[in-house]
């Protein structure tokens, strides 16, 4: 019996081994996959209980930091300064605990924000702690998105101002309303956060102001979108290039439509060469040149513009511009008339048609918008930074200055829709787009570039659900000459 | 010239073994106590204040169980009294720790330190009735009886409760309390005297079959009837983890009396039948091996506490998040069966395989006892009472480490349960009782051999008992 009872005591300790083997294939060989995986609780108390590297403004304004709270499990709290809070909202994000934890640059940049660890390199980082945050300088000058942010408040009613730097694709500025705080949406506090998620949500999808209006919603961009128009046709088709029309256009028949017409907008004539088409944005002859210019030649210019791509922007959920495939105009030469001048389905966002305009301002290239200049390391030492590159050749050089010299006799020649509205001297080329909604509402849009012999911005702005009646150089066009005045230091 | 033999008295007090056994009392206070106060620095950022009186607590607690012990089993094995007191204690301070992340309205902790004192109680005056081991084998029928009505006490409708679908628990007053914890050290016991006194019967072959002589199954006969009874009483209360640690133990025993590997396959196949055979009709068996097969397909519904316990291991690593600095509470009824893994978080591999090798050392102590007993009996009640607490913590571990389906029963002196807790230190007496009366038979017979060689009169061992 005793030997047994020895035996029962062997097989209880290779019981109590396998225990061990198990303990260290669960607690050392997979402890790493189980303790970041995405499922694990301790995942969120991780991220919130370190700090995180700052977010600063181009011009050094402080946008976001992480503060102690001497509290467990979430030891740090993320603070956005009062006074940039709400202007940088939409660009720097949020970091909630429950609500999809971090947006904007706090999550496009999270991997250089969170405790991560450094590469070693040397023998100096072999022997110090090497766990870091890095922070994150934007592009945007705190100066100037506060004066662009000034225009669009006065507006009253949801709008977008996106500004772009057309030689390097830098955004210097992007900002929308409605917008919010993110520092109640970032509390430790669970109640707080809840109670901001149900207000900044009250408004429904549409209405979310935890969605850009100038780079997560779209709209339809109207007139704007001829700068894509007559970039095509300049590209492949001299001979409606040389096209002109008749002064005293009105309107045209829409084929296959039962009847229906394209008329000018309020019946007012137009016409002339494409330069003076351009310049009065002359919508019955646009529709005719788009028709003649066929929908592969419209759809295919508006996708190398960005269209039905995703947004290149460093910025998580930007929206998509789109416009229909080529196929289904087959059937519906109207539709492709009415795209022809930005409306039906044709649907941009700000950024969007800032990038269009940035083509025509940098020589026909399109450069990749982006918000991150550098990211440094605590020390100060550069860790990257930005390298501009192209998003999209659009044009020749040649095409780019022609369509340049059109968009400046939108601003000085006394038939142009944005006649007056630049001083003189501020050589200034744009476009202005006013689409008319199914909703009996106008999206009124103006974009610009300045000054036309160098540019140094490219802008465009828009502000929708605007009354019947209202028109993008009305409305838009002072808030183009507030943003480009304050980015140029010329004064309003 | 004729001298009063020495043998006859025992060696003056105070005893090496129960000097050995105050000190590893004090050292295990002591850890326990270091750990409490690691865990509220960790998790408040302060150094609790009533450090003092939990060091006072724990001490007299030690002290109790210690003093009763010089009294009435001052011969026993100095090991099983500390061992149990660092794991109770390192309980009580996860206990603590999870009240602490619950949040207000917990009270996990100063239960459990109620019926610790309680338990303690028990086991004073466990010692002090079961003066000798034999009495348990004489009243055997008398054990079983109540270990049977026990079992069906839950299944009297209004004394009996369900949770979490088990029904195993009646009330009394304004407690629960789970009456198998009780009746499995009592069906140990029978066990153990049963297949003493039928041992022969069980291990000769009587029986003709053929031309082959087999062990007569007759005798096995009432006693697989009583162990299929008390297997059916607790699949009518949806339990899995008491009858298959019973009849683990039951096999276990079985085979230890006879040394017939013959049960030991006969007992492994109808296990694997009557597992095979539940996971097929049963649905909370069928429910606990999918989940033990693949937890992460349901790992918000049934293999929740299994995924999130891997989480908090996994999460713990090596050294441990540290004494109150993880976040045990993300797994369900972590104080009860799971925290085990609450303890793997926040001390690591280290405190895991620190609980391993406690139960362990429990498990050799407890074999050497019966090693050690003076009886037949009393080495098989010690071995049974032994792999009952090794089995329980084996299972409810491998349970969490899927090296087996979750049982569902608790980790001994650890988890949180006022039954239990009771149940283990009575067991814990009965094993002291055991090891008292074989070591000081032991030393009695060393004595005297001493003695019969240098020339003195010897009594036999037997008359002094």
């Amino acid at each position: 019996m005793e030997r047994r009872i020895r035996l029962a005591g062997v097989f209880v300790l290779l019981l109590f081994l396998g225990l061990f083997i198990q303990l260290n294939n669960v607690q050392v060989i997979r402890a790493h996959a189980l303790a970041t995986s995405p499922g694990n609780p301790r995942t969120v108390t991780d991220q919130f209980g370190l700090p995180r590297g700052d977010i600063y403004s181009a011009d050094g304004v402080l946008l976001a930091t992480s503060v102690p709270t001497g509290k467990t499990p979430y030891a740090y709290q993320r603070v956005y300064p009062p006074n940039t809070a709400t202007l940088f909202a939409q660009i720097t994000g949020y970091s909630s605990i429950l609500y999809g934890t971090y947006t904007g640059v706090e999550a496009e940049y999270n991997k250089y924000l969170t405790v991560h660890t450094t590469p070693i390199r040397n023998l100096h980082d072999l022997l110090t702690n090497h766990q870091v945050v890095d922070d994150v300088t934007l592009t945007i000058r705190a100066s100037l998105q506060s004066q662009v942010a000034a225009a669009i408040d006065s507006v009253g009613s949801p709008a977008g101002a996106v500004v772009l730097d057309p030689s390097t694709g830098a955004v210097l500025a992007m900002y929308a309303t409605p917008t919010f705080d993110p520092n109640p949406l970032s509390s430790i506090d669970i109640p707080t956060e809840q109670k901001a998620w149900a207000a900044d949500n009250a408004g429904g999808y549409t209405n979310t102001p935890l969605r850009s209006n100038a780079f997560q919603t779209t709209l339809a961009p109207g007139s704007d979108f001829k700068v894509i128009t007559t970039s095509a046709i300049l590209k492949g088709r001299p001979d409606l290039a040389a096209k002109v029309f008749s002064t005293s256009l009105v309107q045209i028949p829409l084929p296959n439509s039962g009847g229906r017409t394209l008329h000018n907008y309020g019946y007012y004539p137009c016409g002339g060469d494409l330069a003076l088409l351009v310049a009065q944005s002359c919508d019955a002859a646009f529709g005719q040149l788009g028709m003649d210019l066929g929908a592969k030649a419209l759809v295919d210019e508006a996708t190398l513009y960005g269209f039905n791509r995703p947004s290149p922007i460093d910025l998580p959920q930007a929206a998509m511009s789109t416009i229909p495939p080529a196929s289904s105009f087959t059937n519906n030469q109207p539709g492709l008339a009415y795209s022809a001048i930005g409306q039906e389905n044709v649907s941009a966002t700000v950024l969007q048609m800032a990038m269009a305009v940035s083509a025509v301002a940098n020589g026909g290239v399109i450069m990749t918008p982006h918000v991150m200049a550098q990211i440094r390391d605590s020390q100060g030492n550069l860790v990257t930074s930005y390298v501009p590159t192209p998003f999209s050749r659009v044009m020749s050089a040649q095409n780019a200055a022609q369509l340049s010299t059109f968009m400046q006799g939108v601003v000085t020649n006394p038939l142009g829709t944005a006649y007056g509205i630049f001083p003189p001297a501020w050589n200034v080329g744009a476009k202005t787009g006013t689409a008319q909604t199914g909703h009996n509402e106008n999206n009124d849009w103006m974009v610009a570039f300045a000054p036309a012999s160098h540019p140094q911005v490219a802008v465009a702005v828009a502000v929708p659900f605007q009354a019947p009646g209202t028109v993008g150089a009305t409305v838009a066009g002072p808030l183009v000459k507030k943003i480009i005045g304050a980015a140029l230091g010329l004064g309003g | 010239m004729l001298r009063r033999p020495e043998a006859l008295r025992r060696p003056p007090s105070p005893l090496p073994r129960r000097r050995t056994e105050l000190g590893l009392l004090v050292a295990a206070s002591l850890i326990v106590t270091g750990a409490y106060v690691l865990m509220i620095v960790g998790n408040t950022s302060k150094v609790p204040s009533d450090v003092g009186p939990l060091l006072g607590a724990m001490l007299a607690l030690g002290l109790t169980a210690h003093i009763a012990t010089r009294i009435f089993a001052r011969d026993a094995h100095p090991v099983i009294l500390p061992v149990v007191f660092l794991l109770n204690g390192l309980g009580y301070v996860m206990l603590t720790r999870i009240d602490l992340g619950y949040g207000h309205g917990y009270d996990f902790a100063p239960l459990q330190a109620g019926w610790t004192a309680f338990g303690v109680g028990v086991y004073v005056v466990t010692l002090i009735v079961i003066r000798r081991s034999r009495d348990l084998d004489r009243y055997r029928y008398l054990l079983l009886a109540v270990a049977i009505a026990l079992l069906l006490s839950p299944l009297v409708p209004g004394l009996g409760v369900s949770v979490y679908g088990a029904r195993l628990w009646i009330h009394i007053g304004t407690t629960e309390f789970q009456p198998v914890e009780v009746a499995k050290i009592l069906l140990c016991i029978f066990f153990a005297s049963y297949f003493v006194e039928r041992r022969e019967l069980l291990t000769i072959p009587t029986m003709r079959l053929g031309n082959r002589l087999v062990v007569d199954p007759r005798p096995l006969l009432p006693i697989t009837a009583a162990w299929l009874f008390a297997i059916g009483i607790m699949s009518l209360e949806h339990d899995i983890g008491f009858s298959a640690l019973l009849f683990t133990v039951f096999i276990a025993l079985l085979w230890i009396t006879t040394g017939r590997t013959g049960y030991l396959v006969f007992g492994l196949v109808i296990f694997l039948a009557g597992a095979y055979i539940s996971s097929k009709y049963f649905g909370q068996v069928h429910v606990r091996v999918e989940t033990w097969l693949d937890p992460w397909k349901t790992p918000t519904g049934h293999g929740e506490q299994l995924v999130q316990a891997w989480y908090a291991l996994g999460s713990g690593g090596i050294g441990g998040t540290g004494l109150g600095l993880g976040q045990p509470w993300d797994i369900p009824v972590v104080q009860a069966d799971f925290i085990f893994a609450a303890i793997g978080e926040e001390m690591g591999l280290l405190g895991s395989t620190m609980i391993v090798v406690a139960f362990l050392v429990l498990v050799g102590a407890g074999l050497r006892i019966a090693q050690a007993a003076r009886s037949e009996f009393a080495k098989l009640a010690a071995t049974g009472l032994t792999l009952i607490v090794g089995f329980q913590a084996f299972f409810i571990m491998a349970g969490i480490l899927r090296l087996l389906p979750l049982t569902g029963i608790t980790l001994p002196f650890v988890s949180y349960g006022g039954s239990a807790l009771i149940a283990n230190y009575a067991l814990i007496a009965i094993l002291m009782r055991i090891s008292d009366e074989g070591t000081a038979a032991l030393e009695a017979e060393e004595r005297t051999k001493r003695m019969a060689a240098t020339g003195t009169t010897t009594v036999p061992v037997t008359q002094f008992r």
